[in-house]
């Protein structure tokens, strides 16, 4: 019988912790197609992605960083060509201002350079 | 040096910051600047010193300081981790991207201290080529009185009425004299007085009653830093510092006093940081205080650390020497010696938060 209450509690906790899967995220139209600068630097943003974002969504974008697991909701998957098909505007937009569990990053990186860089980085992921 | 003095020395300080403050915002920005270069250092907390570096515009951080005790002991004690410790927490607020106010406080002489940071100007790619940023901060010991004004006492106290004992009524009288035509202080020391004939605890607290200034809590730091990094994996940073002690421990003077302690000294230091992974860092400080009292202390202070950085936290465990853990105590009263293995553990942990 205890058996049988642990392994409910198990599966019931389980059920309230499963991880969602990330709602669409539209971005305005002007902020969509705002053009990345030519001298966007993907190696300065692979070193700000090490301190910023890879907890979370890991080394190579994959969303499997230390604290995915934790997440209320699955950081997806950056190598994928779904991401890939946003454009520059829209992941710069959605780095900057941030939603739920995803920080805002234009107080934390305040150069855009530095957060185009970011931009530039994603674009390596790409598998 | 005077109450006054001591007073002005410390407003001088403090405006010398805001002065700063004041002219570089009157400065418009120029158009076309060259890009900025990523800050030099992950955290403005470096082992025991202060770097270039703050946290973004309106950013609260939240700091723990940790030292353990020394070394010394050995298993007795776990290398210090069971020994003696000291511990500050502080929180720093980003007004501006270049201005930086802080408080914290300190467990060893219940420190209480309250910061400003300024940086004027920033290295840029092509361009200037150093962060420079200056650092200051006063700090109030608040521990009872007794620990504090009981090292000076004046040689034209009336010592007729505020001394009851005969004995020890002359005997500090006679000090008073030798003290004068010896070293030409205008002081005894408490110890002195505890050591002379017929010295009596009611007597003294009576002469201590008389000595105290709550002057004597504030000490003052002020210090100029110049950095460059270098390139993504190492940065370097070299300061000037100057420290002022309203009250320096009298108990520590020699008989010789130009070796006695001063109110104020002048450091040196250096820091440097090399990453090892995009997340981890070796880190190298060094300071060495100009003028020693004792012909010893304060001795120079340095560290070698691991420092790990994320996006909001800084995490620096350590080996270092001073256990002071705001700057002027690094700068004045360093008495361990690392190079007879004065040496303890400690670590720092900065949460940042932005608005």
């Amino acid at each position: 019988m205890v058996t049988a209450v642990i392994a409910v509690v198990f599966l019931f906790g389980n059920a309230v912790q499963a991880q969602a899967k990330a709602k669409p995220w539209p971005v305005p139209d002007k902020d969509k197609s705002v053009k990345a600068p030519a001298k966007a630097d993907a190696a300065a943003g692979k070193e700000l992605w090490a301190k910023h974002c890879k907890s979370c969504h890991g080394s190579k974008g994959l969303g499997d960083g230390p604290k995915a697991a934790s997440l209320k909701t699955n950081p997806g998957d950056f190598s994928s060509a779904a991401f890939q098909a946003s454009t520059d505007g829209e992941l710069f937009f959605r780095t900057n201002v941030g939603r739920d569990e995803m920080p805002a990053y234009e107080k934390k990186i305040p150069e855009a350079n530095d957060r185009w860089a970011l931009v530039a980085f994603m674009r390596t992921l790409k598998k | 040096m005077g109450y006054m003095k001591r007073l002005l020395l410390g407003a001088i300080f403090m405006m010398s910051g805001v002065g700063m403050v004041i002219a570089q915002d009157s400065v418009p920005e120029q158009p076309a600047q060259k890009p900025l270069v990523k800050a030099p250092f992950e955290s403005g907390y470096f082992i025991a010193d202060q770097t270039v570096s703050l946290p973004p515009a309106k950013t609260l951080e939240f700091v723990i300081q940790h030292d353990f005790g020394t070394i010394q002991q050995k298993w007795s004690d776990l290398w210090g981790i069971w020994g003696s410790s000291n511990i500050r927490l502080g929180m720093n607020y980003t007004i501006t991207k270049n201005l930086e106010v802080g408080f914290g406080t300190t467990k060893v002489k219940r420190l209480q201290d309250f910061s400003l940071k300024y940086n004027i100007v920033r290295q840029r790619k092509g361009g200037f080529p150093l962060t420079i940023t200056f650092f200051g901060d006063v700090a109030i010991d608040c521990r009872d009185k007794a620990f504090l004004g009981n090292n000076k006492l004046s040689s034209d106290l009336d010592y007729n009425s505020l001394v009851k004992d005969t004995a020890f009524r002359s005997s500090i009288k006679n000090q008073a004299v030798q003290n004068d035509t010896m070293y030409g202080l205008n002081y005894i020391t408490y110890n002195q007085a505890t050591g002379l004939k017929g010295a009596n605890a009611t007597d003294l607290s009576s002469l201590f009653d008389k000595t105290f200034k709550a002057s004597y809590r504030f000490s003052y730091y002020a210090e100029f830093m110049f950095a460059r990094r270098f390139c993504k994996e190492f940065s370097a940073q070299l300061g000037i510092s100057w420290v002022h002690y309203n009250l320096v421990d009298m108990a520590e003077m020699a008989n010789n006093h130009a070796n006695g302690m001063k109110n104020d000294n002048i450091s040196l230091s250096g820091i440097g940081r090399l990453k090892v992974s995009p997340q981890t860092s070796v880190m190298l400080s060094y300071s060495q205080p100009l003028f020693t009292y004792l012909n010893t202390a304060p001795w120079p202070n340095m560290g070698v650390g691991v420092e790990i950085s994320t996006s909001t936290h800084t995490f620096q465990i350590f080996m270092t020497a001073a256990n002071g853990l705001v700057p002027q105590e690094t700068a004045m009263y360093n008495y361990n010696n690392p190079y007879n293995g004065y040496i303890l553990l400690g670590f720092n942990i900065t949460r940042l938060w932005t608005f």
